[in-house]
């Protein structure tokens, strides 16, 4: 296997470049569902204090057998893990993954391919993972029938890490201590087939979420090597393989026989149906024609399917948050005026009218994230809706008759979400003379000619949920979260050296204060965006179709990897 | 007549060339390509330019359309920015759905619209003629995606029926299973078919009242003919030759309203991927599916005058 | 026949006894019902746009948490949507932004295309040449694809046709006329303006050639008189009725054109009240999943009204200058036949 720059060899290679790259991370064909489901793992939202509901207690035990038909908002452009991002909750299913991770607790489980995991330095500097034998890769491809070993390991972080779309390079540039490939890769070391272990050459608190997150799939080296392009084709380790991709139409997959949790996986196949129309898709679960419900549900939704006794309901917070982002010149770069559109602001209209009323404060970290975030009695104390207060905040200021601005929002097709929540928000500062006029641009033109050259006043769009404290902070970081700026031209230097701080802080409590402390920094500063509220998610499915645990729930601790647990009733 | 024929081929060249030139050029001033779709929300000038690079998009204008054009010739329609997928096959599983449903729209649409176009003349005054003016004005001017919307959302709430490819995904065959096919494209061709019936509708009544006031008709009565031979036999073939020359229109109507209905009844078809190919900038689809489509266009107003030509005697192009 | 021997009679009745207006406008409404009736919708349409911010009831835009979802009442007749705005608001509203796509779109193309087929026409040759192989390509898309990328081209910020229009027009770029960032509605219409003036050149090239062939013309240039001269004092009086008809016939076109894109989503901004957007998205879900029909049968309504009030209008004109088409057919006048012929 070559030591080479796997990129570099394909342009070295007889194929055109044009094949390499892939799906993007929002798209027209469903941006805005992209983004609830989010970057979270499995699916399971983080552990929240407010749980789940379920109709139906859990219980019965699994046989195998069986089909089901999962329902899709969002055509997938490619199953490539380390490239396409609109294929990851299926690639969770075909490929293996170090281990699982349970987002309230931080915890890991060795479910899946490593056995262990050894941290012999307080800081996280070294990692080294012993392999979990009998892992065998799909039939049909290269390296069938095989175990997964630490070459593939390595070959897939390689990848991952060099891969040009993907999202966040941060954790492979401090192992390499570079961005060059040939450093990351000799920085890998696999002494032995079960073996795999490497150093970091600076600390990196967000290392362990990061390796169990689905872009950081282990796939065999002989597919790398083989295969140019994953957008269509997976031969993975994973509970299930790959039986046909329609991308915008469906999905099959099939049960993976030689998988090493055998008899699982229960079922014998799972079909993803692409129905980009909101409605048509919430009628076709209500109509049985899918087991699992694949749309957007709004509290009304989640109301209505509820009162069936045979649907399966279940809710969690959601990390999805769009996020008002002020350009740091005037008016907006006088703290009064970011004061007053705080004080402007009703929160609690804004989540009875576009959340169902359900939901809570978001700070500058979204709220479902409990450990990190600032209690939210802090943040109702702090965010006071009083308009007559923001009146005269914005006389201060010079703005006695109030001003007018634009903001500008994208055009999400079919979720109207974003532009709702704009509507409300618009509404309520022009009570106190801010006069918000809505620019909806369509999604091409608004990432081309308002995001990335930065050409706006205010704008609306959301950013990607995480759920580790870090990535939310960046935005605030003068280096933005590509680490090549940010479009808000907001600088604070104090600011900046605790984000860097909290990032190497591995004592908990400590990393906990930092965390904190920047947050409420931030709220003093009122900038440069305002995270308004975060509501919660909800998914639903048929009675007959079991999983181990609902959204909103943490998995057990002798759960298998994902989709290896669910069985159905139905024949 | 070969002579016509051919030299309408040859025209079909510099327009084919001037639409796919005009896409191109279009989408070059539009703001956003592929590689910005791509590179999504949290973008920075240094990915997009490295997307850009490996996609081919920084490429001189005349060399990105030069390949192009290579491609098409060899049938090689290039891939999909996006997909990764070549054009030509989604363009083969995606056709069928396409073509089914706009060919099955026509034909309702003929035979809603000349039978009752038909009666409405030779019975005028009567409940049928009302009804049947009536009912053109209206299928005429209700919207048919506000039509198709109420189909699926009446047929979702008091019948609990969704169309059939809402449950796989995929439109099945009309030869592998004809009830479920049915079940699929019946509404959507509906749908399309109304207005299009309306229209054909009144162009036959007032082209076949046209034609009986005719001397030949008379003569054909004065013979003791009989209703139906007066009627079918010589004023329809007649009366149709107008109608003739509408359908031609309307099929480039009809690929229109596909990208529509096709969107409102979640059908996998050309209409439906055009659409998500402007909305993502993936080039050389749009490119590729608007050549198809003036293609079509083109070829099916051809046909048309060569009908015509043929249905009347007196217009020879030769 | 019976009308035929009569009409010398009726015609000197007529000339010698005139009833007063009102008695012939009484009997031509008694003729034709429907043609009432459809007036009666365009009526409708042209008093809600332009009397919008008096007959409506509340601010089409004014989101009220506390009424959210209701059905019809008496308060707000058409109900409310899922942010509390009164649906009979939004669909008053929604027709002037029908009205102003329409009538922009409309004048817009109809003299472009006019003044292009016109010159096409009269001209003949190059120009001719020139300006029919490029209606052919615009013609050969398909409209939506050409709308899509007209209006995504001329709508953006950087474009150059933005900058003129914001920089040297009077165009507002903010609120106008009660609708808000009034310049991308615009831009719409002349979207939509294109399509129509392809339509209208070709039409008005067919009119122009065989007004051509009048005696009038070769005396005029027998005079000296200067092409541009025949063309405005000859040809495009005459044309002039013709592009009225035009007008009507594409007025409801474009209204539908712009319904059926806000529809798809790429036309009028969220939240412009259009009567295309509110038929979709999660107004759509809401109908079909959650019992609130109202949401989308208003709209809905509203935009098949006045697309059926034209049409009836436009059947009785038809009706009313034509006896012998008496009763609505549609198409190409007797003797005429297809107009393909003339080109």
């Amino acid at each position: 296997m070559e030591e080479s720059n796997y990129w570099t060899r394909l342009s070295r290679g007889r194929i055109s470049r044009r094949r390499l790259l892939g799906a993007s991370a929002v798209t027209a064909l469903g941006g805005a569902a992209a983004l609830v489901v989010g970057c979270g793992s499995g699916n399971s939202n983080g552990g929240s204090p407010t749980g789940p509901v379920r109709t139906r207690p859990p219980g019965g035990s699994p046989a195998p057998g069986g089909s089901i038909t999962w329902g899709r908002a969002i055509a997938s452009l490619g199953i490539d893990p380390h490239i396409d991002l609109t294929g990851l909750d299926v690639d969770t299913l075909l490929y293996s993954y170090l281990y699982d991770w349970i987002p309230g607790k931080e915890e890991i489980i060795y479910n899946n391919l490593a056995a262990h995991l050894e941290l012999p330095d307080p800081q996280h500097l070294e990692f080294i993972f012993t392999l979990r034998p009998g892992v065998k890769i799909h039939a049909g491809g290269p390296g069938a029938g095989e175990d997964m070993s630490s070459e593939d390991c390595k070959q897939s972080f390689i990848r991952r890490g060099t891969s040009i779309t993907a999202p966040d390079k941060r954790f492979p540039r401090k192992i390499a201590g570079s961005s060059d490939a040939e450093a990351l890769a000799a920085a890998l070391q696999t002494p032995d087939p079960l073996t795999f272990k490497f150093k970091m050459s600076e600390p990196f608190v967000p290392s362990l979420r990061e390796m169990a997150n689905p872009t950081w799939a282990m796939v065999p080296a002989k597919v790398i090597s083989k295969y140019l392009s994953l957008a269509q084709r997976a031969f993975g380790s994973g509970p299930f393989m790959l039986e046909e991709f329609k991308g915008s139409q469906r999905i099959v997959l099939k049960r993976h026989p030689e998988h090493f949790l055998k008899p699982r996986p229960w079922l014998d196949g799972i079909t993803y149906v692409v129905i980009t129309e909101g409605s048509s898709l919430l009628s076709a679960f209500k109509n049985g024609q899918h087991d699992v419900n694949g749309s957007v549900l709004t509290k009304d939704d989640f109301d209505q399917l509820s009162k069936n006794e045979n649907i399966v309901v279940s809710r969690a917070p959601s990390l999805f948050y769009p996020v008002i982002h002020m350009k740091m010149k005037p008016p907006f770069n006088d703290i009064k005026v970011r004061e007053a559109m705080d004080l402007a602001l009703n929160r609690d209209e804004i989540i009875a009218l576009t959340q169902g009323g359900e939901g809570n404060y978001n700070g500058p970290i979204q709220w479902p994230q409990a450990k990190w975030a600032l209690p939210q009695e802090e943040l109702r104390a702090f965010y006071k809706y009083d308009p007559e207060r923001a009146k005269s905040l914005l006389a201060d200021a010079g703005f006695k008759d109030g001003f007018s601005a634009k903001m500008k929002l994208p055009k999400l097709a079919g979720a109207t979400f974003i532009s709702d929540t704009a509507a409300v928000a618009a509404q309520q500062l022009g009570k106190v003379g801010i006069n918000i006029q809505l620019d909806e641009v369509e999604l091409g033109a608004f990432i081309a000619s308002t995001l990335l050259p930065g050409n706006f006043e205010l704008a609306f769009f959301p950013n990607l949920p995480y759920d580790e404290p870090d990535r939310p902070l960046a935005f605030y970081h003068s280096s933005g979260v590509t680490g090549s700026g940010n479009w808000n031209n907001y600088t604070n230097p104090q600011l900046d050296k605790l984000i860097n701080q909290q990032a190497m802080e591995f004592d908990e409590a400590k990393r906990k204060e930092i965390v904190y402390a920047a947050q409420r920094m931030i709220l003093l500063e009122h900038a440069p965006q305002i995270t308004l509220t975060g509501g919660f998610a909800y998914s639903a499915h048929w009675s007959y179709v079991h999983f181990p645990y609902e959204l909103g729930q943490d998995p057990p601790k002798d759960a298998g990897p994902n989709g290896v647990d669910i069985w159905t009733d139905k024949a | 007549m070969r002579d016509f024929i051919i030299r309408r081929l040859l025209l079909l060249a510099p327009i084919m060339l001037g639409v796919s030139f005009l896409t191109f050029a279009i989408f070059r001033v539009i703001p956003g390509d592929a590689a910005v779709i791509i590179c999504g929300f949290q973008c920075t000038p240094e990915t997009l330019h490295d997307i850009r690079h490996e996609l081919g998009l920084d490429e001189p204008f005349y060399e990105q359309y030069g390949d192009w054009l290579k491609g098409v010739v060899t049938g090689d329609l290039g891939e999909s920015y996006h997909t990764k997928l070549s054009v030509t096959s989604e363009l083969e599983s995606r056709l069928p759905v396409t073509a089914e449903l706009t060919i099955m729209a026509l034909i309702l649409a003929l035979v809603l619209g000349i039978p009752p176009g038909v009666l409405s003349a030779v019975r005028p005054g009567t409940m049928a003629d009302w009804v049947a003016r009536f009912s053109s004005v209206l299928w005429l001017s209700v919207p048919n995606f506000y039509l198709g919307i109420l189909i699926i959302t009446f047929g979702a709430t008091w019948f609990g029926w969704s169309p059939p490819n809402f449950a796989t995904g995929e439109t099945v065959g009309f030869f592998e299973d004809p009830w479920r096919n049915l079940q699929t494209f019946f509404f959507p061709a509906l749908v399309l078919a109304l207005a299009i019936a309306a229209v054909i509708m009144r162009l036959t009544r007032s082209s076949m009242l046209e034609v009986m006031r005719n001397d030949y008709i008379r003569t054909a009565w004065s013979k003791g003919l009989r209703e139906r031979a007066v009627v079918w036999r010589h004023a329809l073939k007649n009366a149709m030759i107008p109608v003739l020359t509408i359908i031609g229109v309307q099929v480039g109507l009809l690929i229109g309203g596909s990208v529509i209905i096709e969107s409102v009844f979640a059908l996998n078809g050309i209409g439906f991927y055009l659409l998500v190919a402007i909305l993502s900038r993936d080039l050389l689809v749009v490119q590729s599916l608007v050549l198809l489509f003036a293609v079509t266009f083109v070829v099916a107003n051809l046909v048309v005058d060569l009908a015509y030509a043929w249905l009347d005697p007196r217009i020879r192009y030769g | 026949m019976a009308q035929e021997i009569a009409a010398p009679l009726e015609f000197e009745r007529v000339v010698l006894s005139r009833p007063p207006a009102w008695v012939r406008i009484w009997a031509l409404a008694r003729r034709h019902p429907l043609g009432v009736f459809g007036l009666l919708c365009v009526a409708l349409l042209f008093f809600c746009g332009i009397l919008a911010g008096v007959i409506s009831p509340y601010d089409p835009y004014f989101i009220n948490g506390s009424h959210i979802k209701e059905a019809p009442t008496l308060a707000h007749p058409f109900g409310t949507d899922r942010l509390g705005r009164d649906v009979l608001s939004r669909t008053i509203w929604g027709a002037r932004i029908s009205l102003l796509v329409g009538m922009v779109s409309v004048l817009f193309g109809v003299t472009i295309g006019t003044f292009f087929g016109v010159l096409s026409g009269y001209l003949g040759k190059l120009a001719d040449s020139v300006i029919q192989r490029t209606v052919d390509i615009l013609l050969a898309f398909p409209p939506v694809v050409l709308l899509l990328a007209i209006i995504t081209v001329i709508g953006d910020e950087d474009s150059a046709v933005r900058r003129f229009l914001t920089d040297y027009t009077p165009i507002p770029d903010g609120t106008f006329l009660g609708v808000p960032v009034f310049l991308d509605i615009f831009v719409i219409a002349i979207g939509i303006g294109i399509a129509v003036a392809v339509g209208t050149a070709r039409v008005v090239r067919g009119a122009v050639l065989s007004l051509k062939e009048n005696v009038y013309i070769d005396a005029a240039r027998a005079m000296g008189a200067s092409d541009w001269r025949i063309m405005t004092r000859h040809i495009f009086p005459n044309v002039a009725s013709l592009v009225v008809v035009l007008g009507s016939v594409f007025l409801p076109i474009a209204i539908l054109a712009e319904a059926a894109i806000s529809f798809l989503g790429i036309g009028v901004p969220d939240p412009t009240p259009s009567w295309g957007a509110d038929l979709t998205g999660p107004n759509r879900t809401d109908a079909t999943n959650n019992g609130v029909w109202w949401v989308v049968f208003f709209p809905g309504l509203a935009l098949s009204l006045v697309v059926l009030g034209f049409n009836m209008l436009g059947d009785a004109f038809r009706d009313i200058s034509d006896p012998r088409l008496r009763g609505g057919g549609l198409g190409p006048g007797p003797g005429s036949g297809p107009s393909r012929r003339g080109l």
